[in-house]
C-alpha cells in the first residue's frame, strides 16, 4: 500500500514556564493507517497532538498536516476529526440533538441520522447524553467526529475509561477506519497500540525515542527481552534508560 | 467526626491558599466598606426627601431640613418622576411665585416645606397642590428596576459563567477541533440567550401590566423589548469580555457577584440616584444598568425615549464584544 506522509513535525519545540513539553522532535506520520503516540505521563504526548490538531503553535520548528504548514490560525478543519479524551456532556441534550449539532457544524445532509447509526444509538437518540453509558457515550463521539469522512482522525486516550468489552469493541472500529484513513491515538495502554496500530511513536520527557513501524521497532529488541508484545518490549527497550532516571533520591526505583 | 473537621480544614486551606478568593473575601467587603462609608458619612441617602425643582434657573436651589432639591427640565418629566414615587413634591417657579404638588401620602411634608420656604423673606409662600397619583406609583418605578435586574442577571451571568463552564469542561476545544467560526458560536450563544430574555422581558412587562397598572401598549412594549436587547447586548459584553481573562468557575462567580454590586446599587434599579452626592449621580448615570433603567423608565411615564441612552447601551455593547472578540481564544 502506498503511505505517504500526512503528518509532519520538524525540529518542533514547546515549552510551559519552565516546562520543556516538547523539545526538538522531527517526525513524520504516515497514513493510510493507525499510529500510537505512546509514553508515560508528561511525556508531551498532548502537546503533540494539540500542534498536530492545531490547537497551539510551536515555539521552534513547524507542523504540516495533508501537505500544508499548520498553525492555530490555519488548519483544516474539515479534513480531519477529532475524539478527545474527555468530551463534554452537556446538560438536558439528547443524543440525537449532539448528532445534530456535529452534524450542522461539518455541513452533512442527513448527518445526524448517520452518526446515530454509526454509534449503533438509533434507539437511543431521545435520552439525554448524561444517561449514555461510557460505551455508548464513546460511539457517539467517535461516530460525531467522524461524520465528515475526514482524511485524519486524532483519538486522545479513546479507550481510557471503557470496560474491556466497549474497549475491544472501539479498537476494532478505529482498525476499521485506518483502512482508508489515518487514525493517530494517543494511548497508555500498549497492549492496545500493539493490537490496534500499525506504527508506534515513543515520547519520554518530551523528546523523540522511537518511531516507526511496529514490526521494525520490534525488530530490534534483544531476544531474550522479547515477551511476544511488541510495543510493551519496544517501550521498555527505548526507554529504558529514561525510566532509570525516575528514581528517587534515596536510589529506590519508581518504576520498574 | 475526625473526617469532617480534616475536610473542613482542607475547605479552609483552600479559600486561604486561593489569593482570589481570599481578595473576594476579605479585601472586595473592606474595599466596599471604605467606599460607601465615605460616600454616606453624614447619613444614608435615602433619609432625605428628593423635591424636584422646575422653573428659577436663575436662583439657587432652596435648601431646607431633610430634603434635597434637584431640578428637571421640565413639568411632564417631574411629574413623571413624582407618580413614580421617584421624588416626594415639586416645586414649580413661575413668575416669581412658588407651586409645590405632592401627592396625597406627602400631605403633611408638603405642608412643613411650604412653611420652611415661607420663612425665608425673600421668597413668596409656596400654593401647595395636593393631586391624586397612581396606587402603584412605587411599582411604576421598581418594574424598570426589575426588568433590568432580570436582563443584567441573564446577560452577565448567562454569557459570563456558560463560557467559563465550557472552556473548563473542554467543549471550546471541543470546538475550536471543527470548522464552526468563532463568529458563529458567539451569535449562537446571543441569539439563545436574546430569545430567551425577549419573551422573558414580555411577559414581566404584560404582568406589571395587567397586575400593577403600569402603563403599556404595543409602542412602548417595542421600545422596551429593544431597549431590553440592547441591555442584554451589554451585560453579555461585559461576562464574556470576562470569561476571555478569567478561567476558574469559582472565579469567575466572585467577579460577577463583585461586578454586580455597583451595577445594581449605583443605578436606579431600586432607589433614585438623586439622593447621592456628586460626583456619583453622575459617574452612575453612565452605567449601563442606569442607562437600560432609565431608558425603560422614561417609555413607562413618559412616553418618551432620551437618544443618549440608547447610544450609551451601544456603545456598551460594541465596546465589550469588540474586547471580547479581541481576547477570545478557544484554547489556552
Amino acid at each position: 500500500m502506498d503511505r505517504s506522509v500526512v503528518v509532519a513535525f520538524e525540529g518542533v519545540s514547546k515549552r510551559f514556564g519552565p516546562l520543556q513539553a516538547l523539545d526538538d522532535v522531527t517526525l513524520a506520520i504516515r497514513g493510510p493507517g493507525a499510529t500510537a503516540i505512546l509514553g508515560p505521563n508528561g511525556a508531551g504526548k498532548s502537546t503533540l497532538l494539540d500542534l498536530a490538531q492545531g490547537l497551539s503553535d510551536p515555539d521552534a520548528g513547524h507542523v504540516s498536516v495533508l501537505g500544508a504548514r499548520v498553525n492555530s490560525h490555519s488548519y483544516p478543519r474539515r479534513r480531519v476529526g477529532v475524539v478527545m479524551q474527555r468530551e463534554f456532556v452537556m446538560d438536558r441534550v439528547t443524543t440525537a440533538e449532539y448528532a445534530e449539532l456535529f452534524a450542522a457544524i461539518y455541513g452533512v445532509a442527513g448527518g445526524r441520522e448517520r452518526i446515530l447509526r454509526e454509534a449503533r444509538l438509533e434507539d437511543r437518540a431521545r435520552t439525554m447524553m448524561s444517561r449514555l453509558s461510557g460505551g455508548e457515550a464513546a460511539r457517539l463521539f467517535a461516530a460525531a467526529a467522524t461524520v465528515h469522512d475526514p482524511e485524519v482522525v486524532f483519538l486522545d486516550e479513546p479507550t481510557a475509561s471503557l470496560d474491556p468489552e466497549n474497549k475491544r469493541r472501539l479498537g476494532a472500529w478505529m482498525k476499521e477506519l485506518a483502512k482508508t484513513r489515518t487514525v493517530i491515538v494517543t494511548t497508555h495502554d500498549l497492549r492496545e497500540a500493539d493490537a490496534f496500530c500499525d506504527d508506534l511513536v515513543f515520547l519520554v520527557g518530551g523528546k523523540l525515542r522511537a518511531a516507526g513501524s511496529r514490526v521494525e521497532l520490534a525488530a530490534r529488541v534483544p531476544a531474550e527481552a522479547r515477551t511476544g508484545h511488541d510495543a510493551e518490549d519496544v517501550f521498555f527497550h527505548v526507554c529504558r534508560a529514561d525510566l532509570e532516571r525516575v528514581a528517587t533520591h534515596d536510589g529506590r526505583m519508581l518504576s520498574p | 467526626m475526625k473526617a469532617m473537621l480534616v475536610l473542613a480544614k482542607l475547605r479552609a486551606f483552600d479559600l486561604v491558599r486561593t489569593p482570589s478568593s481570599l481578595a473576594f473575601m476579605l479585601v472586595l467587603p473592606l474595599a466596599l466598606l471604605a467606599v460607601l462609608g465615605a460616600v454616606f458619612a453624614n447619613g444614608h441617602p435615602f433619609e432625605e426627601r428628593v423635591v424636584i425643582v422646575v422653573g428659577g434657573e436663575d436662583e439657587a436651589l432652596p435648601t431646607g431640613p431633610g430634603a434635597h432639591f434637584v431640578r428637571a427640565a421640565t413639568l411632564d418629566e417631574a411629574e413623571a418622576r413624582l407618580s413614580s414615587r421617584m421624588a416626594s413634591a415639586i416645586l414649580v417657579r413661575r413668575d416669581g411665585a412658588w407651586r409645590l404638588i405632592a401627592g396625597e401620602r406627602e400631605a403633611l411634608f408638603a405642608g412643613g416645606l411650604a412653611d420652611t420656604l415661607d420663612d425665608d423673606p425673600d421668597a413668596d409662600a409656596p400654593r401647595i397642590e395636593i393631586t391624586p397619583l397612581p396606587r402603584w406609583g412605587y411599582v411604576h418605578f421598581l418594574f424598570p428596576g426589575l426588568l433590568c435586574f432580570a436582563v443584567l442577571t441573564a446577560g452577565l451571568f448567562g454569557m459570563g459563567h456558560t463560557m467559563v463552564r465550557y472552556r473548563q469542561s473542554l467543549f471550546l476545544k471541543k470546538l475550536a477541533t471543527t470548522p464552526l467560526p468563532k463568529w458563529a458560536f458567539v451569535a449562537a450563544q446571543i441569539l439563545s440567550r436574546a430569545a430567551l430574555v425577549m419573551l422573558q422581558v414580555a411577559v414581566l412587562a404584560c404582568a406589571a401590566w395587567l397586575v400593577f397598572g403600569v402603563p403599556l401598549d404595543a409602542t412602548r412594549l417595542v421600545a422596551i423589548l429593544g431597549i431590553s436587547l440592547l441591555g442584554l447586548l451589554a451585560f453579555m459584553g461585559m461576562g464574556f469580555a470576562l470569561a476571555c481573562v478569567i478561567e476558574s468557575e469559582a472565579l469567575m462567580v466572585d467577579a460577577i457577584s463583585a461586578l454586580n454590586v455597583p451595577l445594581v446599587f449605583a443605578s436606579e434599579m431600586f432607589f433614585s440616584l438623586d439622593s447621592l452626592p456628586e460626583p456619583l449621580p453622575t459617574l452612575a448615570g453612565a452605567l449601563p444598568t442606569t442607562l437600560m433603567v432609565r431608558a425603560v423608565r422614561d417609555v413607562l411615564v413618559r412616553d418618551a425615549v432620551d437618544p443618549l441612552q440608547i447610544v450609551g447601551l451601544v456603545a456598551w455593547a460594541l465596546a465589550t464584544f469588540g474586547l471580547s472578540l479581541a481576547l477570545f481564544r478557544w484554547h489556552r
